[in-house]
């Protein structure tokens, strides 16, 4: 159990602008998803079809919750996306170093999710925290050789920035300006390895 | 307009260079920071590998594109090489017009700034809209960019609000946070309605086939997810072999361009959507722009192609830091541009920025994470200007004078007793104001110290008579 990783990562992740929330189970995932959302007055929600976030029972959170394995049709998740005020991801692997969190897109993983809503959640169980680069670049690149890469992976390091006026830092330019990652120390075995 | 007009009228906006002065100081003072996070053999070993990685890619490009183009189009890609800038704009007309597409956005790339792709596809009665933020600013203001990194450091928060009041119609409050909300909604907009995308590329993996795309912004990840179809236009010389040469590149380029150790997104790319997928484009083009990087290849020039446009040079530069940007008449700016814009564009119409633009102080090869001699290379194209004959036949006398005198003590002699004759009707206190050409370019802006009356040679030669010959030899 890599828990000095945790540290590391919520440290890097808060210092670029996002929030971390370090909790000891699903349960306590599902109440910090739940007061984040109360506070902020968010109560819609798309999500990544996702066995992690399945057992946490979030579509009783919101008014609407809407992941990609609903029966009518792309455009209409993506208009959901565009819709949504939270955008609720998890992550395949997690850096300690720069607070970065691996998003490797595809059917049940639209890319959408992450960065249309103005809000974005990753429920990110503590197991998938590695290191820093050398364990970043082994995975990504064992991705990148299979057979059948994803389409797109992304990284994601907080929430979407820009200087670009006179160098002020100002979050929230295209992508979600409130990244909040959420690491779960003890997940069930049987979902660590399915993103 | 030469490169010295364009100075002279940038150092009269004095709001633009403070604001120029001010971006590139904190980029500079954050990359220092953040190479002193990692310490000196980290930053050291990085950029030794990121170099050897540039440099083999560069040294088999025809290979790697070979192999970057094989996977991509095992994947359903489809990619084009192309030879001149107009080419390579031309194509991607094409493929908007033969996929029906008309509305274009576009994340950022100097690549197609360099084609002037903007032009090409308004021409062809397309709209296209540039969604980095600084990029979208110059877009309204029809410049430019001022910086490869940041694009619109030149401008302040009311001369945006100025350029989003034009385009809204009605004003718009100078408070960066309406500006942001601003672009946010009309942008966010663009993406939404747009039927294709196009992005540039940081790195092309040849192994892999993949794209590596990197913004804070998560512009690019609207315009690769949102729209029917993308676009790739890549600069052949992007290419790395494996994708664990990505690595070191990945580390040193956010931290040599705003001092980030990642930068907030990076994409990466392999094909275009799978039918089970929600978004991402139906269709991925990837366009491989040459417009004049094959020429460079295999020349003494070669060491440009290694550049990943972190704008680093830029931000050391005294001459940048003085004149901003848009002095430099071109896409790149900087010493990189000074650099480029020459072997790119032709030495022939570029050859002045080589001569005036750098004081050969060295900083930028400091700065440089692939360690590239830009002050080296200037320096030869200065030769190859004189070699090809391209500078005023003055100038050539001038130097060739220069170079006579200087050659033996005796003629060297002879120069400064010249000089010393010659000073004497334009002297004044120990100074020359003013003098005719070819003085009066130095004149024109600083004082010349006169060339004493008793030399460093007669004093040595005085010296050694009083102490009687003892230091003879």
């Amino acid at each position: 159990m890599p828990v000095d990783l945790v540290p590391g990562f919520v440290a890097a992740w808060e210092r670029v602008g996002g929030t971390a929330h370090v909790v000891s189970g699903l349960p306590e995932a599902r109440r910090a998803i739940h007061s984040i959302v109360t506070q902020a007055a968010l109560d819609t929600a798309v999500a990544w079809d996702s066995p992690v976030l399945a057992a946490l029972d979030l579509p009783a959170l919101f008014r609407w919750y809407r992941t990609p394995g609903a029966p009518d049709g792309p455009e209409s998740f993506k208009s959901a996306c565009a819709q949504a005020g939270v955008g609720i991801t998890t992550a395949a692997l997690g850096t300690a170093d720069t607070g970065s969190l691996l998003l490797p897109f595809g059917g049940t993983r639209p890319r959408s999710v992450l960065i249309l809503p103005p809000v974005w959640i990753a429920v990110v169980p503590a197991q998938r925290l590695v290191a820093g680069r050398a364990e970043l670049f082994a995975h990504m690149g064992a991705l990148a050789k299979s057979g059948r890469p994803p389409t797109e992976m992304g990284l994601a390091t907080g929430p979407s920035r820009t200087g670009d006026i006179e160098g002020i830092l100002l979050q929230g330019i295209h992508g979600p300006g409130v990244a909040h990652a959420i690491i779960v120390e003890a997940v069930d075995v049987s979902s660590q390895n399915q993103v | 307009m030469s490169f010295s007009e364009r100075a002279a009228k940038a150092i009269k906006k004095p709001n633009l260079i403070r604001a120029t002065k001010s971006a590139v100081q904190s980029f500079y003072w954050n990359r220092l920071a953040a190479y002193a996070e990692l310490g000196e053999p980290e930053v050291a070993d990085l950029k030794q590998r990121a170099r050897a990685a540039r440099e083999q890619a560069i040294g088999n490009l025809d290979a790697y594109l070979e192999q970057f183009a094989t996977m991509l189009r095992s994947r359903g890609a489809q990619i084009y090489f192309t030879k001149t800038g107009a080419e390579a704009a031309q194509k991607v007309v094409d493929i908007t017009r033969a996929t029906g597409g008309r509305r274009i956005v576009k994340s950022k790339s100097m690549a197609t700034e360099e084609l002037h792709l903007n032009d090409a596809l308004e021409a062809a009665g397309l709209h296209v809209r540039e969604t980095d933020l600084g990029e979208y600013i110059i877009q309204l203001a029809g410049d430019p960019p001022a910086h490869i990194v940041g694009p619109a450091i030149g401008k302040d928060r009311y001369e945006i609000a100025a350029l989003f009041a034009k385009e809204e119609g009605q004003p718009v409050d100078h408070d960066p946070q309406v500006l942001l909300q601003f672009a946010r909604r009309k942008l966010r907009q663009e993406f939404l309605t747009a039927d294709v995308g196009i992005t540039g590329c940081n790195f092309a993996v040849a192994e892999t086939g993949t794209i590596f795309l990197v913004t804070n912004e998560g512009n690019a990840n609207l315009v690769t997810s949102q729209p029917r179809i993308q676009i790739v236009v890549v600069g052949m010389e992007k290419l790395v072999p494996t994708f664990a040469d990505v690595e070191p590149l990945l580390a040193l380029l956010p931290r040599a361009c705003t001092g980030q150790a990642i930068s907030s997104y990076v994409g990466m790319i392999s094909g275009p959507r799978l039918p089970e997928e929600q978004d991402g484009p139906e269709e991925l083009h990837v366009v491989v722009v040459d417009n004049g990087r094959s020429a460079i290849r295999q020349t003494e020039f070669e060491e440009a192609l290694l550049c990943i446009r972190c704008g680093s040079c830029l931000n050391v530069c005294p001459v940048y830091r003085q004149v901003g940007g848009a002095a430099y008449g071109d896409t790149y700016s900087g010493p990189i541009g000074t650099v480029l814009t020459p072997l790119l564009r032709g030495l022939d119409q570029w050859s002045e920025l080589p001569h005036v633009a750098c004081s050969l102080c060295g900083a930028c090869h400091d700065a440089c994470p692939m360690s590239i001699h830009l002050d080296d290379l200037l320096l030869k194209l200065r030769q190859k200007t004189d070699r090809e004959h391209l500078v005023s036949t003055g100038e050539r006398w001038v130097f060739k004078l220069w170079t006579w005198a200087w050659a033996t003590p005796g003629r060297y002699r002879l120069a400064a007793r010249i000089a010393r004759w010659l000073q004497l009707p334009f002297s004044r206190d120990g100074w020359i104001g003013w003098a005719p050409p070819p003085v009066k370019g130095w004149t024109d802006y600083r004082d010349l110290p006169v060339v004493q009356a008793e030399t460093f040679r007669d004093r040595w030669a005085k010296r050694r008579l009083e102490r009687g010959g003892r230091n003879a030899g």
